[in-house]
């Protein structure tokens, strides 16, 4: 976790390594975040994440991503500028800051399956300190 | 409220014309959204200097109460090495082949259509010059929902 200009950037890993399977995580948010407002998501391989990888995203069991969105669309290379590679959904409250995960992995022939890490970066405002 | 919904075509076959219809909850007031990608089942092998080496097909989509088309556009497989995702303009570290260097960030087709009924209707050509044809189009719509 870092904190600066009251904004929390939190990074959660999921190893994929078994091929088409859902895999499901649940994280918790740091308890100063208030709304989130951006997700992002990198690889160790960013190819395998590329074409195999799709997910399903909730925050206080509010749907943010549904089944089958693709990883591809949340990634951004280095060639996009650093403050515009986050994917930005709005201002979401974070409510119970449970955030739960569902990462497909989806056979293509231009990735044949192997191991690989998905990161998850969350990046929520801060709680108003006269509120916390 | 925001919500995003997928409606995936399986495409079999060669020069494929379907028509197809994508639900929205009966709560959505706005499509602020559309993204369109291709999935392929089977590698696609073109041939080199083919024009119509990108393109995949041709999209349109409707509102079924007024037939009013509010998109319609040539969809493209989403091949981490095609221009599209690459800033080919710039030289130095966004000329790097890797998608993890140049990859640019894919956003939504901003458009704003109300709703009424709770129906789009899609069309759908297969444009690909293979004869062997598999794969997924994937709808992305970005709906505004009434709370």
């Amino acid at each position: 976790m870092s904190y600066k200009h009251n904004i929390l950037k939190e990074r959660f890993d999921l190893i994929i390594d078994t091929p088409s399977a859902v895999k499901k995580a649940e994280w918790e948010l740091d308890k100063n975040a208030d709304k989130l407002f951006g997700i992002m998501v990198t690889s160790d391989n960013e190819t395998h994440l590329y074409y195999r990888g799709s997910q399903k995203i909730q925050i206080n069991d509010q749907e943010l991503f549904p089944e089958d969105f693709e990883s591809k669309l949340l990634m951004s290379g280095l060639g996009v500028a650093p403050n515009n590679r986050v994917v930005r959904i709005g201002y979401v409250n974070t409510g119970n800051n449970k955030v739960e995960v569902w990462f497909k992995d989806t056979p293509h022939p231009s990735a044949p399956f192997a191991a690989y890490r998905v990161t998850f970066y969350f990046f929520s405002q801060v709680k108003p300190a006269y509120l916390a | 409220m925001r919500k995003i919904i997928i409606h995936i075509e399986e495409i079999k076959s060669y020069s494929e014309k379907i028509q197809f219809q994508i639900k929205l909850p009966v709560t959505a007031c706005q499509v602020t959204g559309v993204l369109v990608t291709v999935n392929p089942n089977t590698e696609f092998i073109r041939v080199e200097g083919d024009p119509r080496i990108e393109n995949t097909g041709s999209l349109w989509l409707r509102i079924s109460e007024n037939r009013d088309v509010f998109f319609a556009d040539d969809v493209k497989e989403s091949n981490h090495q095609e221009s599209e995702f690459h800033n080919v303009l710039q030289q130095g570290i966004a000329s790097e082949p890797d998608w993890w260097f140049s990859g640019q960030k894919r956003e939504f087709f901003s458009i704003t259509v109300p709703i009424e009924d709770a129906v789009i209707e899609g069309f759908y050509i297969d444009e690909t010059p293979l004869t062997e044809v598999n794969y997924l189009l994937k709808i992305y719509l970005e709906l505004e929902l009434n709370d």
